[in-house]
């Protein structure tokens, strides 16, 4: 069950809101007044029609909460068949095969093979987590090089998407705009999302690895 | 452990060091775990001795290579730009 059937009077990460606003600063470099270089700056505000809750859920309140926007799947996912069967394994760890194209995977050196076979059973694509479908959202359509046009109901979050929103009504999980809730993940598909959060950003370099190994 | 594949060889005859020393001997160097060491061989490959051990330092030794990463490196075959 990827949802939770009763929605709960308070809000959790993971959550699906409707209403609230993005905004995007965009900023051609670094502002430095000295130079005066830089210094135009714009921001784009859009009005997605979902979000979901990225702040964990006992650090929900005093103003503020991070979001970010329900958005369409890439249309390369379904060059894959091991997803295409169910998009949200996209969420869950996999072996290096699986992660890969077939058409991608045969077309890589056996050294190369080998090497990605010595990550065993990980994670893919660490920073996408994919949504369900529901009748709450709406269809869309997929062009895909490998199978057409098709419409899907599936919807993903993209973690460099985050961004931070204040709201005078969130208070705390409990003293909030609860009728902006719209669906809230249940025990098991939460925890995988703070499993895959956790690794996008528990990610270490190769090049940390020689400075641990030196 | 393997000795790495990346080992090489600097060549037959003198290179560095003494030309007395090294005529008719060549200089390999090998990658053993985090180490690179340097081996004198005659020229049949027969060991001499070792001339040198240090850390390596070369950013992708083989072992770095091989190093898992924690997570599958695929979101080249995902880009949309290339579908």
């Amino acid at each position: 069950m990827f949802y939770q059937k009763e929605l709960e009077k308070v809000l959790r990460f993971g959550d699906v809101l409707r209403g609230y606003i993005s905004s995007i600063p965009n900023v051609k470099g670094p502002i430095s007044k000295a130079q005066n270089q830089n210094n135009d700056y714009t921001i784009d505000i859009s009005h997605p029609q979902f979000s979901v809750v990225i702040t964990p859920c006992c650090s929900i309140g005093e103003k503020m909460i991070s979001l970010t926007p329900l958005i369409k799947l890439k249309s390369k996912f379904y060059s894959n068949p091991y997803f295409v069967e169910d998009m949200t394994r996209i969420n869950l760890k996999m072996d290096p095969k699986q992660a890969t194209p077939p058409e991608e995977w045969v077309k890589l050196s056996p050294g190369e093979q080998t090497r990605r076979l010595e990550e065993s059973n990980t994670y893919a694509l660490v920073e996408f987590f994919v949504y369900e479908k529901h009748d709450i959202f709406p269809k869309y359509t997929i062009d895909s090089k490998k199978l057409g046009k098709f419409e899907t109901y599936y919807y993903m979050i993209d973690f460099r998407n985050i961004y931070r929103l204040n709201c005078d009504a969130i208070l705390n999980p409990i003293q909030a705009p609860l009728e902006a809730k719209c669906l809230q993940l249940s025990v098991k598909t939460r925890s995988e999302l703070r499993g895959k959060i956790a690794s996008y950003y528990s990610r270490t370099p190769k090049e940390d690895y020689i400075l641990q190994e030196v | 452990m393997e000795l790495a594949s990346d080992e090489h060889e600097e060549g037959a005859g003198p290179s560095t060091g003494s030309s007395d020393e090294l005529e008719g001997y060549k200089i390999v160097t090998y990658s053993f775990d985090k180490y690179e060491i340097k081996l004198k061989l005659t020229l049949s490959n027969e060991f001499k001795e070792i001339i040198e051990v240090k850390i390596n330092k070369d950013f992708l030794s083989y072992k770095q290579k091989v190093t898992p990463s924690g997570y599958h490196d695929v979101d080249q075959f995902y880009r949309e730009d290339v579908d």
